[in-house]
């Protein structure tokens, strides 16, 4: 999993959708994924991409977070979703 | 435009590369992994060093040549070796004309980097020579050799600038002559000015030219000065991430360790920190996975101004980290030959075990440190809530969100994303109605709407677009907009959003002949409402008042009008001024009503007034997100009262219930520790509940297919199966005949109680 720009749409299109990850600086990264598969492998391969902890990073989809137990089908995702990732917010004032 | 950095023998062509070519201002552009080279020549007399990659610094070629370097005996001048680099210089006294070829490197960027304290970071001026990227670190190069000497066992090793430099050392620094002055070696503070200026030569253009006479008065400047501090290509791996201990780790772009011939240097967002061979107490690597790992550990401490000394001490209870992990994609074999140099020169090297080694790629990124919690942070102490967990409403809680809870922490966006879901479910108890009417965004909303619209896209409203596409926010009477922004958290809500989309169809009916439509529009959307809350007597009096308010707004009721107009609430507990938001949101709300709703109204000031209340300040630096989900609590408890007190300008701090705040953390602590513990329960019941469910259908199963071969095996199945079942589920064994007495119940949890989860508290 995990490869990027790797879109073979014949092959397992029912299984597999094609995941765009939006990061905070508008760099698209796309994965596809298995339908059933705990999105966990794709933050984790994200993160590991990208050098960042897994734990300084959030993953909206549609806005509300992706926790790492989600599947796309649970989440009723669609071939060529997005999903967006921001960095932790961290407030005491100033 | 050159990169000729004398100072500092132990960064790498390429840092002072970066370094030096920055200040000048030239945008170099190089894509990552593409280092160009540029061409000029350089007339040199000077016995500085000229060196560049060719090659782009392939780290093998690197590393081959610096062997030569190193191991040369000083010979005057290092003709080309093979492709790798070129090492250029002379004599005194001997002028020529070379070209040089500088390796250019990008520009680092330090953006993208993850978990480090932003504070202040001293700038590095470390137990060595570097050169930094700017011009300002050049100056504070020089001060010196009381800060270049390091502390701990640094003595022993001869690697102060100013001195001369140790026989073997200098055998291993120095290619060529033994006692040649280096022009631009990083030496008494005296120098600092000469050796700006001369690396300011060189910068200045290919041309520069520098007599031998002017080299005896820099050399003279330097005073004795050793060939180690000439600028050198050490060998260099690029590392993709360095840790220290559980919390710190960083990933920038651009972080590279070097490899002198008496330290290493790591180089991270442009400071360099320096460790000698002799500080080396251990070196561990693996580099069998595909990410190779590097393990440091030194002797003691680093030095103040290092980059790392905040958050690395190997000495005994320190609390800080006592390893340096690096993180490379780099080949393995240059880790392997570099490791094996540094064991070559007395350093302790070993290869991590398999097992340690995935034990250091697996490991959390984050752990608490032990003051603060003994739990790992990684791990999810519950989800809220937990009665839907399959969707994605829920947020995840960790125990490093829960230790921002202490006092004088800052509140991250978990934690106020759980205290502003942890107050709607509290409603939803208490006043499921209320609740319904209310929408609460996450703290990213607001940033997202903020940001610079991605490519492709008009505005940045097409971001949060599919955010609200199951939800109508028109049909919501408060909505919740956490903000953060720069380190600081305040709350807006949107009051009665449903009287804009009628006030906005009102005025769009008045000009056009739709009126018919629109209100039918209105009434089903009440309708709506209305379904969703069939029972409760608020939905059924917001009902009425929303057609009263259609009907015949402004003449029927002035004063409903007054009290309930569409307004933007600010609470900051800063009592800061917020114009943006307003806009921002009433922008939000307008494209909102125009996608969802079709109705294009503009709205501005008039229709969407911004309001800020009086709402208690904050007294410290760390509170706000306490005082956010304050404001939240203390307005959804009565959320009308407060509405009507902040039109009529009457709320005052009392409003707030301000003496609540003080206990705020603490009461959230307890929240937090108790849901920690249903949540345990929770799923104890809920793996409970899964095996018994999975056993029953096997011993339907299994029920099915031996009523198929004879009835009379089917009891002697069924036993057996649930036999398992009480083993899997960790109850007591039992004798095939209780087993059998047992089983009809056992798809039941035999805890007695009810699946049902423990949802609010």
């Amino acid at each position: 999993m995990g490869d990027q720009e790797d879109k073979k749409p014949e092959a397992g299109a029912v299984e597999h959708i094609n995941l765009k990850v939006v990061g905070a600086d508008q760099s698209e990264v796309f994965f596809k994924i298995k339908r059933s598969t705990q999105l966990k492998k794709l933050m984790e391969a994200y993160c590991e991409r990208q050098g960042k902890s897994l734990n300084s990073v959030r993953f909206l989809y549609d806005g509300e977070r992706v926790q790492t137990t989600n599947t796309p089908n649970e989440l009723e995702m669609e071939d060529g979703d997005s999903i967006d990732v921001m960095v932790e917010q961290v407030g005491g004032s100033f | 435009m050159t990169s000729v950095h004398p100072l500092a023998p132990s960064s790498s062509a390429s840092t002072s590369a970066s370094s030096t070519t920055k200040p000048k201002g030239i945008p170099i552009d190089v894509p990552k992994n593409e280092r160009r080279l540029s061409n000029f020549s350089l007339k040199t007399t000077n016995r500085a060093l000229m060196t560049g990659f060719r090659d782009g610094g392939h780290a093998a070629a690197r590393r081959k040549s610096s062997l030569v370097s190193l191991g040369s005996k000083s010979p005057p001048f290092l003709a080309h070796k093979a492709d790798d680099y070129d090492i250029i210089g002379a004599l005194p006294g001997f002028e020529q004309t070379v070209d040089v070829e500088v390796n250019r490197m990008r520009i680092p960027d330090s953006r993208s980097s993850i978990s480090i304290d932003q504070d202040d970071i001293a700038e590095p001026v470390t137990k060595k020579k570097k050169v930094d990227k700017d011009a300002e670190s050049t100056l504070l190069l020089s001060p010196p050799l009381t800060a270049t000497t390091p502390k701990g066992r640094r003595k022993s090793s001869v690697v102060s600038f100013g001195s001369p430099p140790h026989p073997s050392q200098q055998q291993a620094f120095s290619p060529r002559s033994p006692q040649p002055s280096v022009a631009f070696s990083p030496s008494p503070p005296p120098t600092t000015s000469g050796a700006a200026q001369s690396r300011a030569r060189l910068l200045n253009g290919p041309a520069t030219s520098l007599s031998s006479g002017r080299r005896d008065s820099v050399s003279s400047l330097s005073g004795a000065s050793s060939n180690s501090s000439n600028a050198r290509p050490w060998p260099r791996i690029q590392i993709s991430c360095v840790r220290v201990g559980p919390k710190t780790e960083f990933a920038t772009p651009n972080t590279t360790i070097e490899f002198a011939s008496d330290r290493i240097a790591l180089v991270i967002r442009g400071k360099t920190t320096t460790i000698l061979h002799t500080e080396l107490k251990l070196v561990e690597y693996y580099t069998a996975s595909r990410v190779r790992i590097m393990q440091i550990v030194t002797w003691g401490k680093l030095s103040e101004k290092s980059i790392l000394a905040n958050y690395y001490d190997p000495t005994l209870h320190s609390g800080k980290a006592r390893k340096i992990v690096l993180y490379t994609d780099e080949d393995g074999s240059s880790v392997l030959g570099q490791c094996s140099k540094l064991k070559e020169k007395g350093v302790e090297t070993r290869c991590l075990t398999p097992e340690a080694a995935e034990k250091l790629l697996t490991m959390n990124h984050r752990r608490v440190s032990p003051q603060r919690l003994s739990q790992q942070s990684e791990e999810t102490l519950f989800m809220f809530p937990f009665q839907n967990l399959g969707k994605s409403k829920s947020i995840a809680v960790r125990s490093e969100d829960v230790s921002r809870l202490a006092d004088g922490e800052f509140l991250n966006d978990t934690l106020i994303e759980f205290g502003l879901k942890y107050i709607h479910s509290n409603l939803e108890l208490k006043n499921a109605s209320l609740a319904g009417q209310v929408y609460i965004f996450n703290s990213f909303f607001y940033q997202r709407l903020l940001a610079k619209p991605s490519k492709g896209s008009m505005s940045s409203y097409d971001s949060v677009k599919s955010w609200t596409s199951k939800v109508d926010l028109f049909s919501m009477k408060y909505i919740i907009v956490p903000i953060h922004e720069n380190l600081h958290w305040y709350l807006a809500i949107i009051v009665n959003p449903g009287l804009i989309l009628q006030e906005a169809e009102q005025s769009a009916a008045a000009t056009s002949s739709t009126e018919e439509v629109t209100s039918l529009d209105i009434l089903e959307h009440q309708e709506d409402v209305h379904i969703l809350d069939p029972d409760s007597p608020s939905a059924e009096h917001r009902n009425e008042m929303d057609v009263d308010a259609t009907d015949s707004k402004p003449a029927s009721s002035p004063d409903f009008n007054a009290s309930t107009r569409p307004f933007i609430l600010c609470l900051d507990s800063l009592r800061g001024a917020h114009p943006t938001v307003f806009k921002t949101l009433r922008s939000y709300l307008q494209q909102e009503l125009l996608t969802r709703k079709g109705v294009a109204a503009p709205l501005t000031s008039k229709e969407l007034v911004g309001k800020y209340s009086k709402c208690p300040r904050q007294e410290n630096l760390c509170d706000c997100g306490v005082y956010l989900l304050h404001y939240a609590e203390v307005f959804l408890r009565n959320p009308s009262a407060i509405v009507d007190s902040i039109v009529s300008k009457s709320d005052d701090p009392t409003t707030w219930a301000a003496s609540e705040i003080p206990s705020r953390r603490e009461k959230y602590r307890d929240v937090m520790s108790s849901l920690t513990a249903q949540y345990k329960v929770f799923k104890f019941r809920q793996e409970y509940v899964d095996n018994i469910k999975e056993h029953s259908k096997d011993r339907r199963d299994s029920q099915s297919h031996s009523a198929s071969e004879s009835d009379g095996g089917s009891n002697k199945s069924d036993s057996g199966k649930s036999n398992t079942t009480e083993d899997a589920t960790d109850s007591k064994e039992d004798t095939e005949g209780n087993v059998l007495k047992d089983a009809p119940g056992s798809s039941r949890p035999p805890l007695g109680l009810a699946i049902t989860t423990p949802g609010g508290i």
